[in-house]
């Protein structure tokens, strides 16, 4: 029984009235036209090649140059090597497939730990003597709980 | 997990992300009752659809935001088409009169007479809460019609459950009021 009995029953004339529009559906055109705007909405968030391709440079360039401070030969500066700050191992690479983020969308770094085979997804170098099996990892997640990006700190 | 058996908040996260399933699912779970009570508040079609639209294009827009620690989405979805119907009608009062016209096919079962007379019956009792104020109009729909709980109908309404239990109860009073058959006055019976 619900709350709605503790007053006194529902009149049989509303039963009645409520039974005749419980088939009651809209029309199926708006179902499709907000569809087609959830699409639209869609297709102009979704960046375009030439960004993309942007991107892809940035991030080869970022991968290279972490590549070349990482394996060039010779002796490392020894604050490089043996400093126990963590220092960032990249900048924030985008996470694919999320809406980008708004200029004042408020957002959260979380801190986590991953393991470091996670950084081939993003086109990093894997050098099968790089260091313990897991990394850190800065985690930018939008203001609806979607992580955004990531950069990994060694 | 199949999509139709996420709660209400993850579908909107996940349509927010691009999800257009998720977007269907949320559609399809919510889009009847924000269509009848509009209906039932305005006895306008076009109104429920235009409200049922609007609604939705918020969550698109971005303008319908949910915290869940304010309450249920469900709960919010209505709040926001009982705010569309008010205005729709405030800004054109003929739809208060525009009821009869909107009727709803019969189910096709039991013969013609007493199928007329239900419709008959199921007419002046739209007419009836059509005529009702407002605040006790929705409270009606909302409580009787869509068969919500006082505290949710509380929460669409911002207001305590006990305004809605008082509210109801004058609405039905009003009700039966209004369906009761007029007599005749003594006098005119006599002559």
């Amino acid at each position: 029984m619900t709350e709605n009995n503790e007053i006194e029953p529902i009149p049989t004339e509303l039963v009645s009235l409520r039974d005749s529009m419980r088939a009651v559906q809209p029309p199926a055109s708006i179902e499709q036209a907000l569809l087609r705007e959830f699409r639209s909405r869609q297709e102009a968030r979704r960046p375009s090649r030439g960004w993309r391709f942007g991107w892809a440079a940035v991030l080869a360039m970022a991968t290279l140059v972490v590549a070349v401070l990482v394996l060039r030969p010779g002796p490392q500066p020894p604050e490089a090597v043996e400093s126990a700050e963590q220092t960032l191992a990249t900048d924030y690479i985008p996470i694919g497939y999320g809406q980008p983020l708004y200029p004042e969308e408020f957002v959260q770094v979380v801190r986590i730990s991953v393991p470091r085979s996670e950084m081939v997804q993003f086109g990093l170098p894997l050098a099968p003597d790089a260091g313990p099996d897991r990394v850190m990892a800065d985690v930018v997640v939008g203001e609806d709980g979607i992580a955004r990006a990531i950069r990994f700190v060694e | 997990m199949r999509l139709s058996e996420l709660a209400d908040e993850h579908l909107l996260t996940r349509l927010l992300a691009g999800d257009e399933e998720s977007f269907t699912v949320l559609f399809h779970r919510h889009q009847q009752r924000i269509f009848r009570f509009s209906l039932e508040m305005s006895g306008s079609s076009s109104i429920a659809e235009e409200v049922t639209q609007e609604v939705f294009l918020g969550i698109l827009n971005g303008d319908v935001r949910h915290d869940p620690e304010r309450g249920r989405l469900s709960s919010l979805l209505m709040g926001v088409a009982r705010n569309q119907v008010l205005r729709l009608i405030r800004k054109d009062s003929r739809y208060a009169e525009d009821l009869v016209g909107d009727e709803r096919p019969g189910n096709g079962a039991g013969d013609a007479l007493s199928e007329l007379t239900n419709r008959e019956l199921v007419e002046s009792v739209k007419r009836a809460v059509l005529s009702l104020p407002p605040n006790y109009r929705e409270v009606a729909a909302m409580c009787d019609l869509e068969e919500m709980d006082y505290a949710e109908a509380a929460e669409v309404l911002g207001c305590p459950i006990g305004t809605v239990r008082s509210r109801l109860h004058r609405a039905r009073a009003m009700l039966a009021d209004k369906l009761r058959p007029k007599t005749p006055s003594p006098s005119r019976s006599v002559a």
